[in-house]
């Protein structure tokens, strides 16, 4: 049996409607799963943790003591990049009521790096921004390997370097620099990395 | 206070030399860096914004200055040569690959590692958590050891990583086994793929992976991560990292070899 020819050309706008869009997670783990990772990977780096609640919100409270100086870290789940602001909203009410003291962090499965780069870059960088000036940072939890990677923000406690799994600390500058898919032209991206290094 | 001849003498350290510059005992008030040039060949040309006092009164002007910066290489090279143990002898070679049982591949890879570990100033500690544990200054190295890379192999490594969250990661902690581990029932190919799916698991939580060449003692395999710290032992791996493409190519024709002399001389 033949298969049937068509006249019209294949062209590459053909072959995108045949791909898949990409899925959200890379692995797709439950909120419960990301949240014990969490706590895991903080008991790790040597913190004690603590039970806290937030208006019915789980989070995870952790400090930990060195040298007369303590560190804080409050986190809270989310599924996908698709709910980070809404992360974002509620760390900013929890952090105007418990203070600049504590770190502050939204943990999220292992989501597509595209995934991460696209929404944070919506909107003129709404998001990338919005998590730099409240300085939260972002974790990817990984619940199976135990891992977890800072894409973007830097925390206080420098001895998380030696637990992420990738040592450098997280920063979408890097992320974007060195980005290939992306449409936009080198020079494009160079001027807004540079603008968005001034604000 | 800073003088012009103050500034001269900074940047020649560095290797950048002025043209011209005012008077060595003028007082310098302030330094710019106006540009910044690096050519490819790694000459560096920098334009300086420089302040000073002299006779004139306070004046501001442009110098260049230039040659090659001279950079401290963060990463030193690997060695040209074979490292060879550098205070105690050599180990003795082992006449095959083969290994007749569990316990003699075990007992090969132990004294194997503790011989390159007490060359490079370990001592060896007291510790019932893993099957070796040495100690340099205050820095501890965790390690256990394994015959062949599978489930129980994998659970060795799971220890270590639990040992890593009791410990810390000022201490280091690797896993240790054959480099060829057939004799023992696991092949080469099941190998690779063992260290292929578990090794970004092990890497990520700063787990060595070691294999020690079953007929030379003296070379052991960094895989996954190894101590970049200790610059010795980082140089020791950083050639034999280099040597595993070579030693698995001399494996995989004696492999063959073998196999073409089992065929020749089975009988029909």
């Amino acid at each position: 049996m033949f298969l049937e020819m068509t006249e019209k050309k294949f062209t590459s706008k053909d072959l995108l409607r045949q791909l898949r869009p990409t899925p959200d997670l890379a692995y797709e783990f439950s909120n419960e799963e990301v949240l014990e990772a969490a706590k895991y990977f903080l008991r790790y780096v040597g913190y004690t943790l603590e039970e806290k609640n937030w208006k019915n919100e789980p989070v995870f409270y952790a400090n930990r003591r060195e040298g007369g100086v303590t560190y804080e870290i409050l986190g809270l789940v989310r599924h996908s990049m698709k709910e980070v602001a809404d992360g974002v909203a509620q760390l900013k009410k929890i952090k105007r009521e418990l203070g600049e003291k504590i770190e502050y962090v939204i943990a999220l499965p292992p989501v597509q790096e595209r995934h991460l780069i696209d929404y944070m870059a919506a909107d003129n960088y709404k998001l990338y921004k919005d998590l730099r000036e409240n300085t939260l940072a972002v974790w990817i939890c990984n619940p199976q390997e135990k891992s977890v990677w800072c894409p973007q923000g830097a925390l206080k406690d420098k001895r998380f370097t030696e637990y992420f799994k990738v040592r450098f600390a997280g920063d979408l500058m890097g992320m974007l620099a060195t980005m290939p898919y992306r449409g936009d032209k080198g020079e494009d991206r160079r001027h807004i990395i540079e603008e968005l290094m001034e604000e | 206070m800073t003088t012009i001849g103050d500034v001269k003498e900074i940047f020649a350290k560095k290797g950048l030399h002025f043209e011209h510059l005012p008077p060595e005992d003028s007082l310098v008030t302030g330094i710019e860096v106006v540009e910044r040039y690096v050519t490819p060949q790694g000459d560096s040309k920098v334009v300086l914004n420089i302040r000073y006092v002299s006779k004139e009164g306070e004046l501001s002007d442009l110098f260049l200055c230039e040659g090659k910066i001279k950079r401290k290489r963060k990463v030193a090279p690997p060695p040209k040569e074979a490292p060879k143990p550098s205070k105690l002898e050599a180990l003795p070679m082992r006449p095959s690959f083969e290994f007749n049982s569990e316990s003699e591949a075990i007992a090969q890879v132990k004294e194997a590692i503790s011989h390159l570990l007490r060359d490079k100033d370990y001592n060896e500690g007291e510790q019932r958590e893993s099957d070796l544990y040495f100690e340099k200054l205050s820095a501890g190295f965790f390690l256990n050891l394994t015959p062949r890379f599978d489930e129980a192999g994998l659970h060795k490594a799971e220890d270590l990583i639990d040992l890593r969250m009791k410990y810390g990661s000022d201490n280091n902690y690797g896993l240790v086994a054959p480099a060829f581990q057939e004799s023992l029932g696991i092949s080469l190919l099941q190998q690779e793929h063992w260290l292929r799916s578990h090794g970004e698991l092990l890497a990520a939580h700063r787990i060595g992976v070691y294999t020690v060449n079953n007929k030379n003692p003296n070379q052991i395999f960094p895989f996954t991560i190894y101590p970049r710290k200790d610059r010795d032992l980082a140089s020791y791996f950083m050639y034999t990292v280099q040597q595993w493409p070579v030693m698995r190519d001399k494996y995989i024709e004696y492999r063959a070899e073998r196999e073409k002399q089992r065929t020749v001389t089975s009988p029909c």
